[in-house]
């Protein structure tokens, strides 16, 4: 380098503007923000879509975007393109792989439950006639014990 | 579990409406039987040869997580002569009735039935 001429600053090299940075981490911490409140409506037993994940995940894709026009690198842009398939992801598991097809069956309310036959689980059979009595039956399906 | 847990621990109050809770699911008598262990209150039945949940329509396919049939959530509400009261499913695997709703729906399609 000649004496008297300043090195030319490399641009990949210079810090990030301030407020590119918060959006960059305010959107990684949206993004794991949301799983993590899941589990905690789990571990508080709500049973609810959890809207939010996805939602989350959306804006926090969204900051993580605006801070990579700013500042691209190689990086960046396969962090933004992995946390974008997980995001899609996250809205096509609730949106379709959740969705339970609504009751076409012939239970009819004012109607009887059609015919069956079941197994307590003392060995002994439950079928129609066990249902009636002198209670009521609240009769819940689960999906099982995993 | 979870929805199992709150209906065990809940049962006193279907018991205070003349209800009794009656649980079902497609495994076999053997998890049904961990199942009546964890639960007492709770009335566990083992559908393992889909008679139940294929008469009444309930299966759903490939939900389990090694990919089998699980019957898809789904409350049955019977009154004493065996009619159907009320039935309700989610329109997501994720939601649950919790148990108040369960017993606010008792009150209204069963409020004459408790004793």
């Amino acid at each position: 380098m000649n004496p008297g001429m300043e090195a030319i600053p490399n641009p990949a090299t210079i810090d990030q503007p301030g407020p590119v940075r918060w959006f960059a981490w305010l959107g990684l911490v949206l993004i794991f923000f949301g799983p993590i409140l899941f589990f905690i409506q789990l571990r508080d037993k709500q049973l609810v879509v959890p809207w939010y994940v996805p939602i989350l995940g959306t804006v926090g894709l969204g900051l993580l975007i605006v801070s990579l026009t700013r500042a691209r690198t190689a990086w960046g842009i396969a962090g933004v393109v992995f946390i974008g398939l997980v995001v899609v992801g996250e809205w096509y598991f609730l949106l379709a792989l959740m969705r339970l097809p609504a009751y076409s069956g012939p239970v009819a309310v004012g109607s009887p439950l059609p015919t069956f036959t079941a197994t307590r689980a003392n060995g002994s059979p439950f079928t129609q006639d066990d249902l009636k009595g002198t209670q009521n039956t609240m009769l819940v399906f689960f999906r099982g014990r995993w | 579990m979870i929805e199992l847990g709150e209906l065990e621990a809940h049962h006193s109050e279907f018991a205070q409406r003349n209800t009794r809770v009656v649980v079902a699911s497609v495994e076999g008598r053997e998890a049904a039987e961990k199942t009546q262990h964890d639960f007492p209150h709770l009335t566990v039945v083992s559908d393992q040869e889909r008679n139940l949940a294929n008469t009444v329509k309930l299966i759903h396919p490939r939900s389990a997580p090694d990919g089998g049939d699980t019957a898809a959530p789904t409350v049955i509400l019977i009154d004493r002569r065996g009619i159907v009261r009320w039935l309700f499913r989610p329109q997501s695997i994720l939601v649950r009735l919790t148990p108040a709703e369960k017993l606010a729906a008792l009150d209204e399609h069963l409020p004459a039935e408790r004793d």
